[in-house]
């Protein structure tokens, strides 16, 4: 006990000399210990988020054992720190040099580093070629959170995507080549769609980071998946790049279960943003994690009055490309392009010739982005965008070279959007009734922007219920609601607006008092009308369901309809829609119309909706709605 | 069957011969240049694309996939003969191709530059190599088989285009 104590304070009058010294000096091991434990190291946020723990005795959420040096997956924080310093002092195996405790866990020992700077000269002296060669951290200038937006063409990428990507010091060098670090679950080949859904949402999946040039990302989803990429340079000091690099390093390839609503690409991504001091950006919502969710309080964090963000910059997707190069073409240009589409020879002609060269190269980038879109390579020859496609290239071979700029017309920083979660409260005057609505996400006909699919609508889980005269009844359930409209579309040639939509949940079958809730699938498509105003969209479909069978009415119907959208001004939307349902077994006098008519006035990026309607379903209602973005 | 058996060990044998002799041979020059050696589209086997196929119908959002990992299909290529900076060129050109070809038909662009980085080619030289790969690419565009090649042909053209204009810049 004598010497427990003697030695006890022996180290304290130690420590105390390590704390008020102005010069550094070497420590031993078990001193770097008894500091990192006094200094309650093993409890500070960052440690814990750094193995993955998201509170002080939870497991970690790493499941890959070699991530830990000391046993229960992170159980014991302080048991991980003490194994980790004494990993640090291990004497370096010349068979295995990367697999030394300070090669392997570069986060941890860049963070340990710079709260015990004596580590810096007590440690032995360990060669990482291995991470040397990955991280090149002389070569890193800075980090950027990286922003894919969702499209509804693929359901897969309905919310968005985030990675993180090393930004290289040297400008002249193209940023593709530049390492990215993604987060996926993995999943194999040829995956049945119902375990596949399930495995997602309820864990049955193994996650990881993984690495790769980030023109793979580029190409991948800027070119196949036709999705916009924002990039987002986080305003990190030269140690806080070190830092990242070092724990991204050390999360590389260890594996995670994954959940898709919630601990996916945007919560991971989160934890290793929020290693750094005065940075928390993991979303507070338990049940979801949404990548803008993420995205947004990334970008309104603040330090020392400093944005998080020091840069923002736009990498528009194939898709954006064709049209902001076209709507960027003057009227004239315009009309040869035309021309051009409809007949190929004409850029051998007298007329083409003549066009000024900074013209010609305007126009013929614009149609090399509009035959790439349509052509379908694999075709070849037989479809005749691809021999369109060469005659254009092979023209733009035969000038001159010389780039050309274009205005981006069409990108709205998903940052700027509204909040992805909904919830309002209305009031019928007519059946002096209240209305209630949640929508955890993401946007409806009215209220898209900001990297949503304009005019689209994407739900999950929405909650719709009424208190008439005291009675609480839940109007409709929707389980998933998608609702696609090709409203961006240039109206060229073969960029026809397209329609479809695909509904599960449940609802009153009318409005009716009595009306009964019953289960509802449907599915429908169509086309739009673009030969309206521009400020107006409308689509006409077709469609096909199924509900509970009742004495009365069959299960099957079918059903046309059409939604028409029209934007008034910056903050006022109106959308309507008809839909006719036959149920075609029955033939008795239950066929029904349905129709509904809704504006909607908020300021752009306002957290505020203000919303007036009128629906009919055998029974009328009107609704004045006050809804808040969360 | 006997004599199939002894043939096709003889055929083995001579194969390993090759190989060792290639090995050998391009120990010797390995300061030579990217590219410089045989083209590793047609000796590496480098054929597959890498990007998964669109999961239409998957609700999951972010799936992942390994990236950089275009399949070597053909087990006899030597790690010399495709060495990683070579292999590393192919790549990019065959999953960047439309980008590269267009940007080279425009006269500049990020991916053609990104490919001239991979290359190590020097500053003053850009200018010309991007000149004499328009001129060689303008004549293989303007064929009508053009149309009609695969990706990996292209891709392989390319390759063969951008190395002989650096060679001669």
């Amino acid at each position: 006990m004598s010497y427990y104590v003697q030695n006890k304070y022996r180290h304290c009058i130690f420590c105390f000399f390590l704390f008020f010294s102005p010069n550094l000096f070497a420590i031993t091991q078990e001193t770097a210990q008894l500091v990192a434990v006094r200094s309650n190291l093993h409890k500070n946020p960052t440690w814990l988020k750094m193995l993955g723990v998201r509170h002080y005795g939870d497991k970690s959420a790493i499941t890959s054992e070699d991530f830990f040096l000391a046993p229960g997956r992170g159980k014991s924080p302080k048991a991980e720190l003490l194994a980790t310093l004494e990993g640090f002092y291990q004497a370096q195996s010349d068979k295995k040099p990367n697999s030394h405790a300070q090669c392997k866990f570069k986060g941890r020992l860049f963070w340990l580093q710079s709260h015990i700077p004596e580590l810096t000269i007590s440690l032995p002296e360990i060669y990482c070629p291995e991470f040397d060669a990955w991280a090149n951290l002389s070569n890193v200038k800075s980090i950027s959170l990286v922003y894919v937006t969702g499209f509804l063409g693929n359901p897969a990428s309905y919310y968005g995507h985030t990675l993180i990507k090393l930004n290289s010091k040297n400008q002249k060098i193209s940023q593709l080549k530049d390492l990215s670090v993604n987060f996926g679950a993995k999943v194999g080949d040829n995956e049945n769609m119902v375990f596949y859904i399930l495995k997602g949402l309820f864990g049955g999946y193994q996650a990881r980071f993984s690495d790769g040039d980030y023109f793979y990302h580029t190409l991948n989803y800027g070119e196949n998946e036709l999705r916009d990429i924002w990039e987002y340079e986080l305003n990190l000091s030269n140690a806080e790049v070190q830092l990242t690099i070092g724990h991204l390093w050390e999360l590389k390839d260890k594996e995670y279960t994954y959940y898709f609503t919630n601990r996916n690409c945007a919560h991971r991504m989160a934890e290793v943003i929020s290693i750094h001091d005065g940075i928390d950006v993991i979303p507070k919502t338990s049940l979801w994690s949404m990548p803008q969710s993420f995205l947004q309080l990334t970008t309104n964090a603040k330090r020392s009055n400093e944005s998080f963000i020091s840069n923002v910059s736009f990498r528009p997707s194939r898709q954006s490309v064709l049209y902001n190069r076209y709507t960027d073409l003057d009227q004239n240009e315009k009309s040869i392009f035309i021309e051009i589409i409809k007949n190929i020879n004409f850029l051998t002609t007298k007329g083409f010739n003549e066009i000024e060269l900074v013209k010609k190269h305007r126009i013929l980038d614009a149609l090399i982005s509009y035959f790439q879109f349509r052509r379908d390579p694999e075709k070849k020859e037989k479809d005749l965008f691809n021999i369109k496609y060469r005659k254009v290239l092979t023209t733009r071979f035969q000038l001159p070279p010389g780039t050309t700029e274009y205005k981006i017309k069409y990108a709205e920083p998903p940052h700027k959007g509204r909040k992805p979660s909904y919830l309002s409260a209305s009031y019928d005057p007519k059946n002096e009734s209240y209305g209630f609505k949640i929508r955890p996400a993401y946007y409806d006909n009215l209220d898209s922007s900001f990297g949503h699919v304009d005019g689209g609508y994407l739900s999950m889980a929405e909650l719709d219920f009424k208190v008439t005269e005291g009675n609480f009844k839940i109007q409709e359930f929707t389980l998933v609601k998608v609702e696609n409209v090709n409203k961006l579309s240039t109206g060229l040639p073969g960029d026809k607006g397209n329609y479809w939509s695909i509904y599960a949940g449940g609802r009153r079958d009318s409005l009716n008092r009595d009306a009964k809730f019953k289960p509802y699938g449907q599915v429908a498509t169509g086309f739009s009308i673009r030969k309206i105003p521009k400020n107006a969209y409308l689509g006409l479909y077709l469609g096909a369901g199924l509900t509970q069978k009742t004495p009365t009415q069959d299960a099957l119907f079918v059903y046309p309809g059409f939604v028409g959208l029209l934007n008034i001004s910056e903050s006022i939307d109106i959308v309507a829609k008809y839909e006719y349902h036959e149920f075609v077994l029955s033939g008795r006098d239950i066929d029904r119309h349905s129709s509904k008519i809704e504006s909607r006035y908020s300021t752009k990026s306002s957290s505020w909706d203000f919303r007036l309607g009128y629906e009919k379903n055998i029974s009328e209602s009107f609704f004045i709605r006050l809804g808040k973005y969360w | 069957m006997k004599d199939v058996k002894t043939l096709l060990l003889s055929g083995m044998l001579a194969s390993c011969i090759v190989a060792s002799a290639t090995v050998n041979a391009e120990e010797s020059k390995s300061m030579k240049p990217v590219g410089s050696g045989p083209n590793p589209f047609s000796d590496c086997g480098i054929g597959a694309a890498i990007f998964p196929k669109h999961k239409v119908g998957a609700v999951i959002s972010n799936v992942i996939w390994d990236v950089g990992t275009t399949a070597l299909t053909s087990a006899t290529a030597s790690p010399e003969t495709c060495n990683g900076k070579s292999v590393e060129t192919a790549q990019f050109i065959l999953e960047s191709y439309d980008n590269l070809i267009e940007e080279t038909a425009q006269g500049s662009g990020e991916h053609l530059t990104a490919l001239m980085d991979i290359l190590s080619i020097e500053e003053a030289q850009r200018d010309n190599t991007v000149a004499q790969l328009r001129n060689k690419l303008s004549h293989l565009v303007s064929s009508n088989d053009y149309t009609s090649d695969d990706k990996v042909s292209k891709a392989s053209s390319f390759y063969s285009a951008i190395i002989a204009s650096i060679v001669t810049a």
